[in-house]
């Protein structure tokens, strides 16, 4: 199975968008890294697009994660657009990532997984 | 002092679980003792002994439990298939349960208990372990563990563990996926997990192949320690593992009103938060959990974690209450009693309200009087249902006695039953047991013969004694059958010669001989043995069912065998009864001893005396005149009743003034009041207010021919 | 899509009952003789999970396993050695170089499928 990893420029210099989609996975970490270290270094705002993956596993909601610290850290945002596609839905809840607050107090509300809680709600 | 009280109560539980498992331990040793092979019943003692052994140490009888421990320790080794289930293994063990039982009495009245005869017992069961230095030798590193699901160290009792699993930072570059562990995990049982992520750096400092990932797991599962230890197997060198148990089947929340430990408490036992910062942040008037969290002596997802796991185990301990509750709830008997003297009272006003919607004639009263009669009714067999249990709880307590019986007396002996699941009342059932071990004891003692004996009779060298209880009406009937020699009804006759009891000219019956057997003070056994004949004889039986309004009833034949049949009510609380008068007085008599009531036409049958004849239907009836019998003043009508009763057999007439008709009657205890009056079993109140007295018909035939 | 097996033994009669088992379970099964051997078909067909004895001619197992680590393309599959009971600092070898588990021989058909259902998901 093949992979993509996007980053385009929304075109206003100041917000990336990254696509990824078909196998985002331990293998993919190092080359997706590269890209999210990019990004959160020259834009303030990244938005993820996650829609078109099919495989996944743990690295990439730890990365993610790691990126969102990042951009706290520097007083930039992270969130995920679009909706979470089955593969990374189900990578959530076998790693008991799902929940109701953030994890660190800073990320308390911002923090990428507890979107899903809410879609389901409303 | 509320802890105090919650430990006396789980300690009365205990009581009542361990009596439960030592009888079901009984059972299992006793089907053992056939059947030695058989896994499921080597298990079920393993594990009843492990379960004493554990809720014993729990409430503090560490006598118990430690004693109880040696007898686990062989049954873990039978259950390996070390030691083999022998008819020795079985005695020590039949004697290790009488013994906790014993000690579990002398736990709770207080009094001392003999010592020696556990030590006894442990030296013994010593004896059966196999020498040190012969242990299997088992290679630790081997496979056999993942693929048989580790069924050695599964127990059907569901444990809830809390788990923490902290992988390598490399795990990844193994080629093992944690997530995989993780669901491998959650096949065991029901699981929560929870991720924590505050070891997780910022993309800057991020290596994206490690793994910094670690997981607080709350897990309910059957499979025990060992199964969950297995999931970790090729990590858990390189991991950090801590696997705790939180909660079992015993635990009913006594940590804290709301079910379980608190969150301080939690997040102490998993080394989240040091106790001297928890006992700093108690202080504080906010919740500990924002005040830690404040203080920053937690992240925000250690404190979620715990209260997980405080949802979590409140969450399985509700559900379990709930099961439990299902299919069945314990009630103090006292309470039961309470309910059937309430449902009596119920009758009785019930009773009066329709006499009364009756002789007002108002249509709307009777209507609902009707309706109030339908409902107590039902209500009253409810209400006696829930006192009914099965026979067959007394009649496996039987089994141990016959084993041991016939053991002491040198005779092979098997027990079968029928019908153990008919129904009776608990009272009834309870009082039974002396009466039916008496006469178990007589069909093995002087029923059953010796092996040699049997065989040479061209019997087969094993003797058979057989319980049985079917309904019949109103009644059970309760019969116990032995294929032993049987009673010679000459020897009887003999003997009551001997001891005056009858005349030598007297014409008899076999039936007549047999009923001989019930008179007070006789009794037929050549020796007086350790088993039965301690002149405790079958009169004293007779007396105990006739207490509990019932009857006995014995048949034999010489060389083929013995059957006594008892026929008993289903309750005692409630009995159908005819309710007669007498000049003002009011009497009841049981339903189950009347058969028939004719006008007693002329008085051609008085004369002298108590006891008279009356000729129905060209059946020459004795009968009893009760009035005189009372002695109730007044004037005889001049037409009176007689109610034709049936006892033992015989028809004999009782003569009253007016027959008022059938009624459910509640029966009254009276008490010390008619102590020694034996012609009255109760009394019972009426519809109007009034008392009339129940007669004990049997006693009071008895009486009236002696007397 | 059945998962793909490569199984390297210098034993025959091993590597057959490895194949056999684990085609009777669905996977589909690749036979290498030694580490060499099994190198080389690595870089043919995808491979999902490799299982290799200790002992083998030419590249024995410690070496194949830091070799397959090296390759980016399988840096990250399960990797199961077959070991012995008198094999304990080779397994831990292994485990340094990246073996995701063991199996000690002899083992039976269904030992061999628990453990790759285990590593394999």
């Amino acid at each position: 199975m093949s992979h993509l990893i996007d980053l385009q420029n929304k075109g206003d210099g100041n917000t990336d968008r990254l696509i990824l989609s078909g196998e985002i996975t331990i293998s993919e970490a190092r080359e997706l890294k590269d890209v999210l270290l990019k990004a959160i270094d020259t834009v303030n705002d990244l938005h993820v697009n996650m829609e078109g993956v099919l495989e996944t596993d743990l690295s990439l909601l730890q990365l993610l994660c790691a990126t969102h610290r990042a951009a706290l850290k520097q007083g930039k945002r992270v969130k995920v657009e679009g909706k979470y596609p089955a593969a990374v839905m189900r990578v959530m809840t076998e790693a008991g990532y799902s929940r109701r607050e953030g994890c660190v107090a800073e990320a308390r509300k911002s923090c990428l997984w507890i979107k899903q809680e809410k879609d389901k709600d409303g | 002092m509320e802890q105090d009280q919650g430990l006396e109560r789980g300690k009365s539980v205990f009581f009542e679980e361990a009596s439960e498992l030592l009888s079901e331990l009984e059972d299992s040793l006793l089907e053992l003792e056939d059947a030695p092979d058989d896994q499921e019943l080597i298990g079920s003692v393993f594990r009843a002994m492990h379960t004493i052994k554990g809720s014993g140490a729990m409430f503090g009888f560490d006598a118990v439990s430690s004693f109880t421990h040696e007898v686990e320790t062989v049954f873990d080794l039978v259950r390996a298939g070390t030691i083999p289930v022998t008819k020795q293994l079985i005695d020590l063990t039949l004697a290790a349960r009488d013994q906790i039982m014993a000690m579990l009495d002398a736990a709770r009245s207080g009094k001392p208990v003999d010592d020696e005869i556990a030590d006894g017992i442990t030296s013994a069961l010593r004896t059966l372990l196999p020498q040190a230095g012969v242990e299997n030798e088992t290679d630790p590193g081997h496979m056999a563990k993942v693929d048989e699901g580790v069924p050695e160290s599964s127990t059907e009792e569901e444990n809830s563990y809390r788990i923490r699993f902290r992988p390598e930072l490399e795990i990844f570059s193994t080629g093992s996926n944690p997530l995989h562990l993780l669901n491998e995990l959650s096949e065991l049982g029901q699981c929560r997990i929870i991720a924590q992520t505050d070891a997780l750096p910022t993309i800057h400092e991020m290596d994206p192949e490690a793994c910094y990932v670690y997981w607080d797991i709350v897990l309910t599962t059957s499979k025990g320690i060992n199964a969950i230890r297995d999931v970790f197997i090729f990590v858990e060198d390189t991991s950090e593992l801590h696997i705790e148990v939180i909660d079992k089947p015993e635990a009913t929340g006594g940590e804290t009103e709301t079910g379980y430990k608190k969150l301080g408490e939690i997040l102490v036992e998993r080394g989240d938060v040091r106790p001297e910062d928890l006992a700093k942040a108690l202080e504080s008037q906010k919740r500990i959990g924002e005040v830690l969290v404040e203080q920053e002596l937690v992240n925000p997802a250690k404190i979620q974690s715990a209260l997980e796991e405080q949802k979590y185990v409140r969450t399985v301990r509700k559900k379990r209450k709930a099961k439990g509750a299902l299919s069945s709830i314990r009630v103090a008997s006292p309470k039961l009693d309470q309910l059937v003297n309430l449902v009596g009272e119920l009758v009785t006003v019930q009773a009066r309200l329709s006499q009364v919607a009756v002789s007002r004639n108002d249509p709307q009263l009777i209507f609902l009087a009707e309706e109030v009669e339908r409902l107590t009714g039902e209500l009253r067999e409810n209400t006696m249902s829930i006192r009914m249990l099965p026979i067959g709880t007394t009649f496996s307590k039987f089994r141990r006695l016959v084993r041991d019986l016939a053991r002491d007396l040198g005779k092979e002996v098997t027990m079968t039953t029928e019908g153990a699941e008919t129904e009776l009342d608990k009272t009834v059932i309870e009082k039974l047991n002396d009466p039916l071990v008496h006469l178990i004891r007589n069909s093995i003692d002087h029923g059953i013969e010796p092996p040699d004996v049997r065989e040479a009779a061209g019997k087969s060298r094993e003797g058979t004694v057989h319980l049985s209880a079917v309904h019949s009406g109103a009644h059970v009937l309760i019969r116990i059958s032995d294929d032993g020699a049987g009673i010679d009804p000459e020897v009887i006759r003999t003997k009551a010669m001997e001891k005056g009891l009858i005349s030598p000219d007297m014409e008899m019956t076999d039936k007549e001989i047999f009923s001989i057997l019930f008179t007070p003070g006789f009794s037929t056994a050549k020796t007086v043995s350790n088993v039965s004949g301690r002149g405790v004889g079958m009169d004293v039986v007779k007396t105990n069912i006739e207490s509990l309004r019932g009857t006995i009833d014995l048949t034999s034949e010489k060389g083929k065998g013995t059957t006594v049949t008892l026929k008993l009510p289903l309750t005692l609380a409630i009995i159908e009864g005819l309710l007669a008068r007498i000049g003002d007085e009011h009497y009841v008599l049981p339903l189950s001893t009347v058969e028939e009531c004719i006008e007693l036409a002329s008085r051609d049958g008085d004369g002298a005396g108590r006891r008279r004849l009356a000729n129905i239907r060209g059946e020459i009836i004795p009968y009893i005149h009760l009035r005189e019998q009372f002695r109730i003043e007044g004037e005889r009508p001049d037409i009176e009743q007689i109610v034709v009763t049936r006892v033992d057999g015989d028809r004999i007439g009782l003569v009253v003034d007016e027959v008022i008709g059938e009624q459910q009657t509640v029966i009254k205890t009276m008490g010390r009041l008619c102590n020694g009056l034996r012609e009255i079993s109760g009394a019972t109140i009426l519809g109007d207010g009034t008392v009339a007295l129940i007669l004990d018909v049997p006693n009071l035939i008895h009486g009236a021919v002696t007397g | 899509m059945d998962k793909m097996i490569l199984t390297a033994d210098d034993s025959a009669s091993v590597r057959q009952m490895v194949a056999f088992t684990l085609k009777g379970a669905g996977y589909q099964v690749i036979e290498a003789s030694d580490g060499e051997d099994a190198l080389s078909k690595l870089d043919g067909s995808p491979v999902h999970m490799v299982i290799t004895d200790l002992n083998m001619p030419r590249l024995d197992g410690i070496g194949l396993i830091k070799k397959v680590r090296s390759n980016t393309k399988y840096r990250f599959i399960p990797i199961i050695m077959l070991t012995t009971e008198s094999q304990a600092s080779k397994k831990q070898e292994g485990r340094k170089a990246g073996a995701t588990g063991w199996i000690v021989k002899p083992f039976k058909p269904d030992q061999l499928l628990a453990v790759v259902k285990k590593v394999l998901r």
